[in-house]
């Protein structure tokens, strides 16, 4: 599907680096579902109760609660984003206040892929959604491969 | 991002592209014009409006019935198209238009409700904060489609929807 100009004017790292758009827009999953293997809910801690969470779960919007999440799927925490085989991988972004707003998964060929919000999924590089939207690279988490 | 900075990536994002095609996506990027939103609101208003005997009316809005669907138009399309990308409904409910939609009150029930069967996932949290209730069932909780689905027929039940 190729790059796409609207968001490279939203992400502007992306513009710097290879990218391509891998789906069309969807509204019903975001990145924290997606990257569960989920395309069918949007995953949000909402204090109360309004979208889907791991049940068992604090419902708070913290890098814990959401580490908490993806441990129920059999991922820990992790110290390098480089891509080892046998291991899948996610990648939380957190803002300056060290809020998670965004996560991607790794690919088998090293690649990441996301979904941007209520925009498209991307296949592309980990840098090149670090900026003002989706700040940094906050925690990196692995589990063994499923597949 | 500082506007030098902004001025830069703009300009090469122009070389890659375009002039032309750059300006065609900054239009687009608007998400929801205004006249889109009123087109498909003003039928489902006129309806309401000629049932309205039938159902408690009261507004608690400050903005003139006339009004409302114009306001609800331009903050929708200023908020779509400042947090289109992100992935937290609580930081998009944060932007100001947005609260500025949930202050409008009761008034801009029918207009949330007509837009979901377009957008879903819009005004989900607004619906919530403005009537504190939810119709959605624990088991959909997520599930956009039947979220959306669920507030319709509570505003059907409600009298929102005729």
């Amino acid at each position: 599907m190729g790059e796409a100009i609207h968001l490279e004017l939203r992400f502007s790292n992306l513009a710097r680096t290879e990218y391509t758009v891998t789906s069309p827009k969807s509204q019903e999953y975001n990145c924290f579902a997606w990257v569960a293997g989920d395309r069918e809910r949007w995953w949000q801690p909402t204090p109360e109760d309004e979208f889907y969470w791991v049940e068992g779960v604090p419902r708070s919007e913290t890098l814990s609660a959401y580490i908490q999440a993806y441990q129920t799927l059999g991922y820990t925490s992790c110290e390098s984003e480089v891509l080892e085989t046998g291991y899948e991988k996610i990648a939380l972004y957190v803002d300056d206040r060290g809020v998670p707003v965004h996560a991607a998964k790794q690919l088998s060929n090293g690649k990441w892929s996301s979904k941007l919000g209520w925009l498209e999924d991307i296949e592309h590089e980990l840098e090149g959604l670090i900026g003002e939207r989706y700040g940094k690279v906050g925690q990196i988490l692995k589990r063994v491969s499923q597949t | 991002m500082k506007q030098e900075a902004l001025n830069v990536q703009l300009s090469k994002i122009v070389e890659k592209y375009g002039y032309n095609a750059v300006l065609q996506a900054l239009a687009e990027i608007r998400e929801i014009s205004p006249d889109e939103i009123l087109s498909s609101t003003e039928s489902l208003e006129r309806k309401k409006q000629s049932s309205s005997n039938n159902i408690d009316n009261k507004r608690d809005s400050e903005y003139p019935p006339e009004e409302i669907g114009e306001k609800f138009a331009v903050l929708a399309s200023q908020w779509t198209q400042a947090v289109a990308g992100m992935s937290s409904t609580v930081e998009m409910a944060k932007h100001p238009a947005y609260q500025e939609i949930i202050g409008m009150g009761e008034a801009v029930i029918p207009f949330l409700l007509a837009d979901l069967s377009q957008n879903p996932l819009y005004w989900l949290p607004a619906l919530r904060q403005i009537t504190q209730e939810n119709p959605v069932p624990p088991s959909q909780r997520g599930k956009v489609k039947q979220m959306a689905s669920a507030w319709l027929n509570w505003g059907r039940e409600k009298g929102y929807i005729a």
